[in-house]
């Protein structure tokens, strides 16, 4: 299969290397518009584009919380992460989370597109999206949690020989 | 004397418009892409932005995408590109 897009790519005369990966590592508000505004802006360039969701990161491609099936410590977790792409708190001045609903205002004011909107311009671009699963061990997280848009649980080899030739962000 | 957007137009003859403005980065980009999606080869869009990024976005947009940028201007902070599809 890779090997029949990199044909794809080379006959459309397009670089097989020119894709970006990001790992996106936080599950912070302002830092989630970093990662969704770089992906799918890359893949309107007709780049190829993955974003590999890793520890707080996966509180970006939840779909709910879930309690079932988890340890106590997992539970606490779950209680404290937020439950998905539009409850994050910003990175800094969160405000016991007043800061990201002011924020949602100045957005609609400015015209400035939401998470919501980044999200499903990346996932119409072509953007592909993986979790980790080392991370998703450890806090509890399985394939039903996360949206449908999460095409696999995925570990660090696969992400390194994905990435191989690529832009890579850390995020 | 006629105006100067009709001249443009009339020369450049864009076959579809997509007005941009009010959006703001990256969200012209990403619509750009699908405004030209529903071109065929050789056709004309004609994008109106004024995201101050646009400025260079577009042009960057086309070098990387092959598309050809044929004509830009601004014109009291609205730019204005006419880009034909590769």
């Amino acid at each position: 299969m890779p090997q029949e897009k990199e044909r794809t790519l080379q006959i459309e005369g397009l670089d097989p290397h020119n894709k970006l990966r990001i790992i996106c590592f936080s599950g912070d508000m302002d830092k989630a518009f970093a990662v969704l505004t770089l992906a799918g802006t890359a893949a309107s360039l007709g780049m190829d584009v993955a974003i590999f969701f890793t520890f707080w990161g996966l509180s970006l491609i939840k779909k709910k919380r879930k309690f079932k099936g988890k340890n106590f410590i997992q539970k606490m977790m779950e209680m404290m992460m937020p439950k998905g792409l539009n409850s994050l708190g910003l990175s800094k001045m969160n405000m016991a989370g007043l800061a990201p609903a002011m924020m949602k205002v100045l957005m609609k004011k400015t015209g400035s597109p939401t998470l919501d909107e980044l999200f499903q311009a990346a996932k119409e671009s072509g953007v592909k999206f993986y979790a980790c699963s080392t991370s998703c061990s450890i806090l509890g997280i399985d394939k039903d949690q996360l949206i449908d848009e999460v095409q696999e649980i995925v570990g660090a080899a696969t992400f390194i020989s994905e990435a191989k030739g690529g832009i890579c962000l850390f995020i | 004397m006629e105006s100067r957007e009709k001249i443009e137009r009339d020369v450049l003859k864009p076959d579809l418009e997509f007005d941009a403005r009010g959006m703001r980065c990256p969200m012209p980009v990403i619509k750009a892409r699908k405004y030209l999606d529903q071109l065929s080869s050789g056709q004309i869009l004609l994008i109106l932005a004024d995201d101050p990024g646009a400025k260079k976005d577009f042009p960057a947009f086309c070098s990387q995408t092959g598309h050809e940028l044929i004509a830009s201007q601004e014109e009291s902070g609205v730019f204005k590109f006419y880009i034909r599809k590769r």
